[in-house]
């Protein structure tokens, strides 16, 4: 067995391994993050997989493949943490807005708005 | 031994490293408690084991276009890693 046969076999055999457990991971998971996290770092596996290919064949040919995985990757899991986690504070929380149900914070610290008539008047002044 | 049957064997232990650094990350995975440190566990594949693979195969490849390309997919990854990192982690600590 030659150095390259070993070494990229070998390289190969462990990244299936590890793909094997941060499959499980996903599939365990308890909140969505750590599912999130677990298809992020198969994306990687994966990456490293195809870069293991094509060093064994010595031909770049699917090397493109690794550039559209990694953008896709990310904004996959960017989507993820943005749509999964956080969502009742990201409408009510320091942001500055209220909920339906709460009452304003703010509520008699701000100035009063302008009267309708005049936004009218301004709006006829041209401002 | 020549030039290119070295480079071909140091292209070869780091793609092995690399690879081991997964298996690493992977089992950091399946095991750390909670969702902060499991992201300290993901780091491992997704930067340092994807960069070192990417290094081992441009040093066996050894071609101009291929190598840009292998160049590209680390600058991309080791610029978008920390953005979703991030996200995740903001996400992890709110809700």
């Amino acid at each position: 067995m030659t150095m390259d046969e070993f070494c990229l076999y070998g390289a190969a055999g462990i990244l299936v391994v590890s793909a094997a457990l941060v499959l499980l991971r996903t599939v365990l998971g308890p909140t969505t993050l750590d599912r999130s996290i677990g298809l992020d770092t198969l994306t990687a596996i994966c990456l490293a997989a195809i870069a293991v290919d094509a060093a064994e064949h010595h031909d770049g040919e699917y090397l493109p493949i690794l550039l559209l995985l990694t953008l896709v990757g990310f904004t996959g899991s960017v989507c993820l943490a943005r749509f999964a986690g956080g969502d009742e504070e990201e409408i009510s929380g320091e942001d500055g807005c209220t909920g339906p149900d709460e009452t304003d914070p703010l509520a008699g610290t701000l100035p009063e708005p302008l009267p309708e008539s005049g936004l009218v008047r301004r709006r006829e002044e041209g401002l | 031994m020549t030039a290119a049957r070295i480079l071909d064997d140091a292209g070869d232990v780091l793609i092995l490293g690399g690879a081991v650094w997964s298996l690493l990350g992977g089992i950091g995975l399946l095991r750390l408690p909670d969702v902060l440190t499991r992201m300290h566990a993901a780091t491992k594949p997704q930067v340092l084991g994807l960069l070192m693979v990417l290094l081992g195969t441009a040093l066996r490849l050894r071609d101009a276009d291929d190598v840009t390309t292998l160049i590209l997919v680390g600058l991309f990854q080791t610029w978008t890693v920390p953005v979703a990192a991030h996200m995740v982690a903001r996400a992890a600590r709110r809700g």
